[in-house]
């Protein structure tokens, strides 16, 4: 009787048991291609790293995670259109997950379409208004569409969040420098330094806003600190180069111009740079070759840039 | 599964804010802790994904990005805490009624945005009053149906108003009105008038009676295209104005592309205006005066504007002492010209070499309107410059070797106002301290730039900058004269948002100080007259020429009063399409005696007038010196100002 009576709660409690094991090996099994996702991505192997991913979804086509693999398997590869198809197959399968928008405004930001980017940002940080990060992007998003004033409430706001943010203060410098608070961005580029000191644009944004503003002690020192992070970096040597071009050490801004132009030889800026430090030294014919090259590249220009300020459209 | 990503993405803020690195939020967040190498590298990638962004942007921001007392005493170092000299803007009450029209709101066509706005003083009827011509646009719709509206011209009744003299002037070509320049091109005596338009420029011959006459089809002096800033100038030395036209793109107007329909039709991702790169340029002109009441056109015999630069404003000095007039012609969006004069007719480009073509990194930039002056008081003159927005105006500072240095932001006068887009520009010294000030006037081209928030704004505030001396500044600045910009202290005038384009400069109502007249897009004209202002001492030099040409145009004038010692020339056209006063104005601060006046002709004469009176107009003729010299007036009531109480003198 009892083993009768007690059949139904065994047979309940076995097939419990059973779907219970179902299910372990069903979320071990998802773990597992998402594991190997995982490994083939941190590989670089980010065609077999879909394709593993594709595989997971075939077996398991809810797996928000995979999805969201799938996704940055494929935005790593440059397949942006797929990416985002498969991040917004995430979203569709969990709205309420800022993550996926993230997601989405990563691509958007990478293809530089910059109100969709807004767009998912805000939905992210209106599910998650912590996400400093995203705060941060967002400003990014805003000020590439002209949108500076509210850029740099959100850039204030990922700063508050996360006060040692990286990039944080660069672009609040970045967007205070477009409105013309050079002293602001100038004071932003130092925090991104103190915080970043590895970060190179900031050194030479920063030493380029002290070179106008006339404090070439300032501006020599940080386009000195710029060459010891990056060697090679034209910026500062070009920002050096002007340097000693303005204290009028012609002799020494010479070998600075001379390898900014080496480095990106179709400057202008870099041309009408060594032009001047010739011109300084009294190499007269020297300084007119170059400056005739800058008048060419500046033509060239001329049928390439747009505005009426020749400023090229971001 | 979803349960907890939500958890991973909301509930713990310090990870999601990703302190450690950039990007930590990133598209692998979603990765469960055991795949903390993946993470790691996938956080990694994300950092360098958002470095290289962050360079892009960067980068491609760069082409924009280049990449602020009193001295009552004028003396070196002595700086008080007066009050500064206050403006308002007396244009209506003084009788000024004009509206400038250029066409629609939108700005569909790049003649809409820059075209009109030339605003010329000239004392028409010889009566010592500066007389006000103001020119007048179009829009699209009138100018097909020929019935552009009329410029006008304004008699100064010599009581602070004016009186509306155009229906019985002979001013009265219709059509898109640019700009103007005043000069006497037959030395009769009586001032003329030299409009520029879209489609052919009008020579007006000052009958001497208060009329004008059309002449320029018989003086062969139309010109072609599109017609920008004008002024005369005697390049030869022969005795006789010849004029300069700058000349900005060859177009026709009726067949312009459409907004945002190319590459040229935006800025900042907006689609605006087409230009002007992309359109081919005017090529300017240079008339040569055949003395018997023509011109010739000598452009290509004397080497001008080969290259069809996108001429704006236009100037005349001797930059280099070499007793000849040089131009400099500011350039839109190609490298502005400096024309040294080579003596035999023909001149030569050295804008580049000069340092006056390009900005300080040698881009090329959007001049607008120019102006020389001797800013430091060295005796050499030095050019001002307006630009676009987002770029430094340009301060040349002359290095008396042929070169300039642009010391516009260690100066003062390129941070303040960045956003700006300056088109009138002109050195004046408004508060009479010795000193040479700066005035800009502002306004974008681009109304559709309000509809975002970048910062910038369609319209803009004028700039006064006022020039603090030699101990302004730092000893690395020439001399160390720096300048601080005062508007927002200077009175309601210089508080004002417009779109503005020309401006000059004159002392209207004979009080030893300078008035400025504004012109705006679409609207009315501001006037801006002190209401307050220091208690400096001044004088006004009017120049007669005899075996030089009748105004005198290039003579350089030396004012020497104690330690101070001023310079300048006598010039017609500058600024933005615009042309001031021809006396000159000199402060003196709070010195009452002047030791000598010196005045080297263009015929190469020398005059000199010892100890004359300050807070005199001091009428100086050619080899006679001085022959009148009159009070100047320390008003006291005007009619029209006081009606509107805004005496304050």
């Amino acid at each position: 009787m009892i083993s009768r009576k007690l059949s139904p709660i065994v047979w309940a409690l076995c097939f419990a048991a059973v779907l219970a094991a179902g299910r372990t090996f069903g979320q071990d099994a998802e773990a597992g291609f998402e594991a190997r996702v995982g490994q083939l991505i941190s590989a670089g192997q980010l065609e077999e790293a879909a394709d593993q991913a594709r595989a997971g979804l075939r077996q398991f086509p809810r797996s928000v995670d995979l999805e969201q693999l799938l996704g940055a398997a494929l935005f790593k590869a440059g397949h942006n259109l797929e990416a985002r198809r498969a991040f917004e197959r995430a979203v569709e399968l969990d709205p309420k997950a800022p993550q996926g928008y993230f997601d989405l405004s990563l691509v958007a930001l990478a293809e530089k379409q910059y109100a969709e980017a807004a767009k998912e940002l805000e939905r992210t940080v209106s599910l998650n208004h912590r996400n400093a990060q995203a705060h941060l992007l967002l400003g990014r998003a805003l000020h590439n569409l002209n949108q500076t004033g509210p850029a740099i409430r959100q850039f204030q706001e990922a700063l508050t969040i996360a006060p040692r943010l990286p990039l944080a203060h660069y672009h609040l410098g970045f967007a205070y420098q477009s409105q013309g608070k050079l002293t602001a961005a100038l004071d932003e580029y130092q925090k991104e330094i103190a915080l970043n000191p590895g970060f190179y644009p900031a050194y030479w944004l920063a030493g380029n806003i002290d070179l106008k503003q006339g404090d070439l002690k300032a501006a020599g020192s940080l386009f000195e600190q710029g060459e010891r992070i990056q060697p090679d970096g034209y910026e500062a040597h070009y920002g050096l180069g002007r340097v000693f071009l303005e204290q009028k050490q012609y002799s020494q801004a010479l070998p600075e111009i001379q390898r900014a132009v080496d480095l990106k030889p179709g400057t202008v800026e870099a041309h009408y740079a060594l032009a001047r430090a010739y011109q300084g030294m009294g190499r007269q014919h020297d300084a007119a070759r170059e400056f005739t090259i800058c008048s060419k590249l500046n033509a060239q220009k001329q049928k390439m840039a747009s505005g009426i300020a020749g400023n090229v459209a971001q | 599964m979803p349960m907890l990503r939500h958890s991973r993405a909301g509930g713990n803020p310090a990870r999601a804010c990703g302190e450690n690195h950039a990007l930590q939020n990133t598209i692998l967040r979603i990765l469960p802790d055991k795949f903390a190498g993946i993470l790691k590298s996938t956080i990694a990638v994300a950092a360098v994904c958002a470095l290289c962004l962050a360079l892009l942007e960067t980068r491609s921001n760069r082409a924009m990005s280049p990449n602020p007392q009193r001295d009552g005493s004028s003396r070196p170092g002595q700086k008080s805490a007066k009050a500064p000299d206050q403006f308002v803007d007396v244009a209506k009450e003084a009788g000024i009624h004009f509206r400038l029209t250029s066409g629609g709101a939108e700005k569909r066509y790049i003649i809409e945005a820059k075209g009109g706005g030339g605003v010329a003083w000239i004392d028409y009827n010889n009566d010592g009053y500066q007389d006000l011509f103001l020119v007048n646009g179009c829009t699209m719709e009138l100018w097909k149906q020929k019935e552009c509206p009329p410029s006008r011209l304004y008699r100064n009744n010599g009581d602070g108003t004016f009186t509306d003299v155009t229906a019985r002037s002979g001013l009265d070509h219709r059509g898109w009105g640019m700009g103007a320049c005043v000069g006497d091109y037959d030395n009769d005596g009586f001032d003329d008038l030299y409009v520029t338009y879209y489609g052919g420029n009008v020579l007006y011959h000052n009958n001497g009676n208060g009329t004008f006459t059309d002449v320029t089809d018989k003086a062969g002096i139309r010109g072609h295209g599109w017609g920008m800033g004008c002024a005369f100038g005697d390049y030869d030395s022969d005795g006789y104005l010849d004029l300069y036209v700058a000349d900005y793109v060859d177009v026709d107007i009726l067949h312009l592309p459409q907004p945002g329909s190319a590459l040229n039709c935006t800025y900042r991702s907006i689609a605006t205006f087409c230009g002007p790169r992309g359109l081919p340029g005017g090529r300017d002109i240079l008339f040569h005066n055949n003395r018997n009441g023509t011109f010739t056109d000598v452009t290509e015999k004397a080497g001008i504007d080969k290259n069809g630069y996108y001429g704006l404003g236009v100037v005349w000095g001797d930059y280099n002492h070499d007793g000849r007039p040089d131009i400099y012609v500011a350039d839109d969006s190609t490298p502005s010209s400096l024309y040294r004069n080579n003596g035999d007719g023909t001149f030569t480009d050295v804008g580049v070499e000069a340092g006056v073509a390009y900005g300080s990194e040698g881009q090329e930039q959007a001049g607008m309107g120019t102006d020389f002056g001797d800013y430091d008081n060295d005796g050499w003159l030095d050019i001002i410059k307006g630009n676009f927005s987002d770029d430094s105006r340009n301060l040349y500072h002359n290095n008396h070797n042929g070169t300039f240095t642009d010391i516009g932001f260690p100066a003062g006068i390129g941070g303040v106002g960045w956003l700006y887009t300056t088109f009138g520009a002109k050195f004046l010294d408004y508060d009479n301290d010795g000193w040479k000030d700066i005035v800009l006037a502002n306004g974008q081209v681009f109304p559709q730039i309000d509809r975002y928030k970048t910062g910038i704004t369609y319209a803009e505030r004028p700039l006064l900058f006022h020039n603090e001396g030699p101990a302004g500044g730092s000893s690395a600045l020439p001399n160390g004269v720096k300048f601080k910009e005062v508007g927002l202290e200077s009175g309601p005038g210089f508080q004002a948002r417009k779109v503005s384009r020309g401006l000059a400069t004159a002392d209207y109502d004979n009080d030893g100080d300078l008035e400025i007249a504004i012109t705006n897009m679409n609207d009315s004209p501001e006037l801006l007259r002190h209401t307050s202002k220091s208690p400096n001492h001044s004088i006004l030099v009017k120049t007669i020429g005899t075996r030089s040409n009748r105004d005198g145009m290039g003579a350089v004038i030396k004012v020497v009063s104690g330690d101070l010692t001023q310079y300048d020339e006598v010039r017609s056209g500058g600024s933005y399409l615009s042309s001031s006063d021809l006396r000159l104005h000199f402060g003196l601060g709070s010195r009452t005696s002047i030791d000598r006046i010196e005045v080297l002709w263009p015929s190469g004469r020398r005059d000199a007038i010892l100890h004359p009176p300050s807070d005199h107009l001091l009428v100086v003729k050619e080899g006679l010196g001085l022959i009148e010299a009159k009070p100047l007036r320390k008003p006291a009531t005007y009619r029209g100002i006081q009606a509107a109480g805004l005496e304050g003198n």
